[in-house]
């Protein structure tokens, strides 16, 4: 009987760690390699029959492939346009080279290292998640390689004082500034229900944003914090109906955990004169085609994803779904968008290393599907942009802007209408 | 006093799942002594089951239960007959190492054949809740409940009143004896894989109203099972049933009463408890 609990517990083991392993965003971050920070060889001019090598590290496998998917095809099309237009430095073409991070840290640093090891691989892209991204960072700047984040949002990525790591999209922190914003001047909500995925992205967005927002306002606060593997987050919402908040903010990983919180809602009853998610899984698609109902009238703070009244934006628009057969999204904007910051900087490099290129992204000023693009030093970040955040409600199947008034589309429905009412 | 009331009858009913799916876990354990390491890909594969039933055919997810059941069940069949049951000299160890094997392979194979992506089924009732005071109960999980106990009744007595029931009981107590009374202990076994796997697809059918599910959605209820066979007592089926509700009254209450940010971790401190205070389980041992 011993010997046979004993094989057991190690394999309960194992599977608990294979499971951790798999793991979204889990935080951990690289550990090989230390070295001694020296960079690979950069040579001088580096151009292999006239082409540039711009490096990724996505999940093209695993659970967050689909993911992968849309950055492969945001990019894909960008180099092909650019390429089409004559490429950049006067014909020198560019050429994607993807390498697969199953969305695990450790993961992505091999292939961040293997796209490092390429001497024709000039700049990195890429990342998704955050605990990815980070690690990503890491190595990047140990081996002096620029890296443009253009997604994973976890602040620490660009608050580590990192030369080489610039980052365009807002930081987790940041995406909930729209939804501050609206709180203190469009409401008198005074208490809250928080409720947050326990990894490195709602970590980073409790930290670095909503955290010091609740204690400044003094608002009442119950928090709450839940695996992504739960099965059931009624319990959660059964003590979040006790409390008995005027808002209740969540912040998910994916769409399907953003249904699975909003259908513990409705089933414990809570009703509150807000429900607002920080981005992710409350501003995709997804959530609305899982939710159906229960996404209406949900708000979502996320970085602002262009004016969608633009001509660019609805060629891109157009063209992307000609292409593809599905409308673009978050994802898909954001990696177009990459790559064209790239091309701006390889063009505007003095020479073809990466130490030039570096110095060619931190001078980046340019307009861009995505807003206006520049790398600062602020509050502590280094290389950051200061993105745009807004707030989008899911109204009648659709995610519309409502706030602030300069880039929303109309008026936010507030109060959330109870449960039993709709 | 109601946020205690609702945690228990939560945690009730969720426990009620956990107990079907460590019904076809202990099952299996109590009469070949295997530790089935495939037992979540069963329960995967149950939903997918229901899933393309739904999609295709249109029938309510819990009326597919008897198909699902049945698909499952020759699936279990067919992988004892080609796989468990080949290993000349089945003991303990190696048939763990056979299905951790196997888990891995279905879990992978199904990744390839229908993507890793979250399905979810959209059912229209999908929320609806009872209102009993100020109570809210899930009308979907009262449903499930129900078809619990009916499968723990219907399990009962086939073990106790079928001659193949009473077959797979005298196979679990003495083998040889067993097979010297005229039984065909090896063909018992091959039903027995079979019904534990059918089990553990009717545990997929009824969560399939309740969340969405992804290829590699096995794992996570293999530990659950696991931690309610030990709880209960390894091969013993009430066991599996009280073990089933006590992880989930367990996890309910701690996700209340003490962090939400530990659930997995309430049933595992239960595990490392009954390991050392009471290591045959809470209940007897045999089937």
């Amino acid at each position: 009987m011993k010997n046979k609990l004993f094989i057991l517990v190690v394999l309960m083991l194992a599977v608990s760690l294979s499971l951790l392993g798999c793991g979204n965003e889990s935080a951990s971050g690289p550990v090989e390699n230390e070295g001694d920070g020296t960079a690979t060889e950069e040579g001088g001019e580096q151009s292999v029959e006239g082409v540039i090598k711009i490096g990724a590290v996505l999940p093209m496998t695993g659970p967050a492939a689909v993911f992968g998917e849309k950055f492969q095809n945001a990019y894909t099309m960008a180099v092909e346009e650019i390429n089409e237009a004559g490429g950049v430095r006067g014909g020198m073409k560019l050429e994607l080279v993807i390498e697969d991070s199953q969305e695990r840290p450790e993961e992505g640093v091999k292939s961040a290292e293997r796209l490092i090891n390429d001497d024709d691989v000039l700049i990195l892209t890429g990342g998704r998640s955050s605990g990815v991204t980070f690690a990503v960072a890491r190595v990047a700047n140990q081996y002096q390689m620029p890296y443009l984040i253009d997604h994973g949002s976890t602040d620490l990525a660009t608050q580590s004082g990192w030369e080489y790591v610039f980052r365009f999209n807002p930081t987790a922190g940041m995406y909930s500034e729209a939804l501050q914003d609206f709180l203190i001047n469009e409401t008198d909500v005074s208490s809250v229900a928080y409720i947050q995925v326990d990894n490195a992205f709602g970590d980073a967005i409790y930290e670095y944003g909503l955290k010091d927002f609740f204690e400044e306002k003094g608002y009442d606060v119950l928090y709450e914090k839940y695996d992504e593997n739960s099965l059931d987050l009624r319990p959660i919402m059964n003590n979040v109906k006790n409390f008995g908040p005027d808002a209740v903010i969540m912040t998910s990983g994916t769409d399907n955990e953003a249904t699975q919180i909003m259908r513990a809602a409705a089933e414990a009853g809570v009703n509150a004169k807000v429900f607002a998610g920080t981005g992710a899984g409350h501003s995709i698609m997804g959530f609305y085609e899982q939710a159906g109902d229960l996404a209406e009238y949900v708000m979502s703070s996320a970085p602002w994803h262009g004016d969608k009244s633009q001509d660019e934006w609805h060629e891109f628009y157009n063209n992307y779904r000609d292409r593809y057969g599905h409308s673009p999204g978050e994802h898909e904007v954001e990696g177009y968008v990459s790559i064209y910051i790239i091309a701006d900087v390889l063009e505007r490099a003095e020479s073809l290393n990466r130490e030039d290129v570096r110095k060619a992204l931190a001078e980046t000023d340019m307009m861009t599907i995505f807003g206006p693009i520049k790398f600062e030093d602020f509050d502590g970040y280094t290389n950051q942009n200061r993105g745009i955040t807004e707030l989008s409600q899911w109204i009648d199947g659709e995610l519309v802007s409502v706030y602030p008034e300069e880039v929303a589309d109309r008026e936010p429905v507030y109060p959330f209408p109870s449960w039993n009412e709709r | 006093m109601n946020l205690f009331m609702q945690s228990i009858i939560d945690g009730i009913l969720n426990g009620a799942i956990y107990a079907v799916i460590a019904l076809g876990l202990t099952l299996i354990f109590g009469v070949m002594k295997i530790i089935n390491m495939a037992h979540g890909e069963f329960v995967m594969l149950g939903m997918f089951s229901t899933y393309f039933i739904y999609q295709y055919a249109g029938l309510d997810p819990y009326l597919t239960i008897p198909f699902t059941g049945i698909i499952v069940f020759l699936f279990g069949l067919l992988m004892y007959q080609f796989g468990v049951g080949k290993i000349p000299g089945l003991t303990e160890e190696n048939s763990l190492l056979f299905t951790a094997g196997a888990s891995l392979f279905i879990a992978n194979l199904a990744q390839f054949l229908w993507s890793p992506n979250y399905r979810r089924l959209d059912l229209p009732y999908g929320v609806t809740t009872l209102q009993v005071g100020d109570l809210a109960i899930s009308v979907t999980k009262i449903i499930s409940l129900c078809i619990v106990l009916v499968c723990v009744i219907g399990l009962w007595y086939f073990l106790h009143k079928t001659f193949v029931g009473m077959a797979i009981r005298a196979s679990s107590q003495e083998k040889i004896a067993a097979s010297l009374m005229g039984i065909n202990v090896k063909r018992i076994a091959m039903i027995t894989f079979g019904i534990g796997a059918g089990f553990s697809a009717i545990a997929g059918t009824l969560l399939t109203a309740e969340i969405a599910f992804y290829p590699t959605v096995g794992t996570i209820f293999i530990i659950k099972a696991f931690i309610v066979v030990v709880l209960g007592g390894m091969g013993n089926i009430p066991g599996a049933a009280v073990g089933g509700i006590i992880l989930g009254v367990a996890e309910s209450l701690g996700a209340v009463y003490v962090s939400s940010g530990f659930t997995d971790a309430y049933g595992l401190i239960i595990f490392l408890l009954i390991l050392l205070f009471r290591p045959q389980g809470l209940l007897g041992r045999k089937v």
